[in-house]
């Protein structure tokens, strides 16, 4: 089988036969889910008030990769961990994370493999309730209230308690 | 010649205007405007300005006070949403950086561009959400005139826009134990390190 066949269905695809072309469709659909069981994005958007992750909880399994995909403004994405001048809401002994300022257009990839909760914020919009949250390995039910929301912004808190209560958030 | 005369003023006009359109375009659609540090510093001594500075401490402090230490310098305002945050980091990072004995004689001075709102109270809260609240941290307001001219000495333009933010330039400058400009970084998000060797360097002299 020839690759060339791959990219020029159009001019070539009769020199393949039935039997060749379910298995290539095959080996793509193989190839796709392989892909998106392991990567899932999550997009930053908003310039302001509207500034927020989309979906702004993810759950994934212990290895797998988040893309963030800045779609406009400037943000960040900072574990909260008193490296970063925040309380710790991160599991015990994990390294906490910042992106650095990300800028439309930009995407930025975490990798988590220590099971838990990892919450993390936006470092300009944090007092507009741009906050967000992993959990690695765990069901959303085993999860509940984590952390204590003190120390937060009101706005924060109100979307972790959200997070808390309202099943709509999961993903 | 004449039909080729008027392709090339056609030609003319309309990438001209196209320029034009690009950057009112570009204009609208940015958060802020980074407007870029001018490299036109006074030789003068940054210790001979005698604006008067008001810290969240509710101190009076003015340059000549830190006569003897390092200083960084960042120039920010309380209520950005934008790139603020980060700048503060970032002097946050340059200063984490530091040996202890580097710290010891370091001082980070955040002078806000807003007097008008950012009162020593609400810079107080800042330092204090910030987790910035640290003796050697000065978040400092003073009157309009004295913000302008420490700007203008440090080569940082401001403009404050209709909505209440400000374009401003982006940097850290180092000021030395005389009140020397001695190093400026200047951009966002940039590695530190130049920086933190110099102030070591200069604070081991």
């Amino acid at each position: 089988m020839n690759i060339s066949h791959i990219n020029n269905l159009d001019t070539h695809s009769f020199d393949l036969t039935i039997a060749q072309m379910l298995l290539l469709f095959g080996l793509a659909l193989f190839a796709d889910s392989a892909l998106s069981q392991d990567t899932t994005q999550v997009k930053v958007m908003g310039m302001g008030v509207d500034a927020r992750f989309d979906p702004i909880l993810t759950v994934l399994n212990s290895g797998d990769v988040v893309v963030f995909s800045v779609l406009e403004g400037t943000h960040t994405v900072t574990a909260y961990h008193p490296d970063n001048r925040r309380p710790d809401r991160i599991p015990k002994g994990v390294s906490p994370f910042d992106s650095g300022m990300l800028q439309k257009g930009d995407t930025w990839t975490l990798q988590l493999r220590k099971k838990g909760v990892y919450d993390y914020f936006c470092l300009p919009h944090e007092r507009m309730g741009h906050v967000g949250r992993i959990i690695v390995g765990q069901s959303r039910n085993e999860t509940k209230n984590p952390y204590s929301n003190k120390l937060l912004p009101a706005i924060a808190q109100e979307v972790y308690n959200s997070l808390n209560d309202n099943p709509i958030h999961n993903q | 010649m004449t039909i080729l005369k008027t392709i090339i003023v056609t030609l003319v006009i309309t990438v001209c205007a196209n320029l034009v359109y690009a950057q009112h375009s570009n204009h609208n659609h940015h958060e802020s405007e980074d407007l870029g540090l001018q490299k036109n510093h006074s030789p003068l001594s940054l210790h001979q300005i005698d604006t008067e500075l008001t810290s969240h401490r509710k101190e009076s402090l003015k340059l000549s006070s830190f006569t003897g230490e390092t200083v960084i310098v960042v120039m920010f305002y309380g209520s950005c949403t934008n790139v603020c945050p980060i700048l503060i980091k970032d002097a946050w990072r340059l200063y984490s950086g530091l040996t202890k004995s580097a710290k010891k004689n370091t001082s980070v001075l955040a002078v806000s561009f807003d007097p008008e709102n950012d009162t020593p109270e609400v810079l107080h809260n800042y330092a204090e959400y910030e987790q910035l609240n640290l003796p050697d941290w000065h978040f400092v307001t003073a009157s309009e005139s004295g913000i302008r001219l420490l700007a203008t000495v440090l080569g940082v333009q401001y403009k404050k826009r209709a909505s209440g933010m400000y374009d401003h330039s982006n940097a850290l400058t180092i000021i030395d134990d005389e009140g020397n400009i001695s190093k400026q970084l200047e951009g966002l998000n940039k590695p530190v390190d130049e920086m933190v060797t110099h102030i070591e360097h200069i604070s081991h002299q």
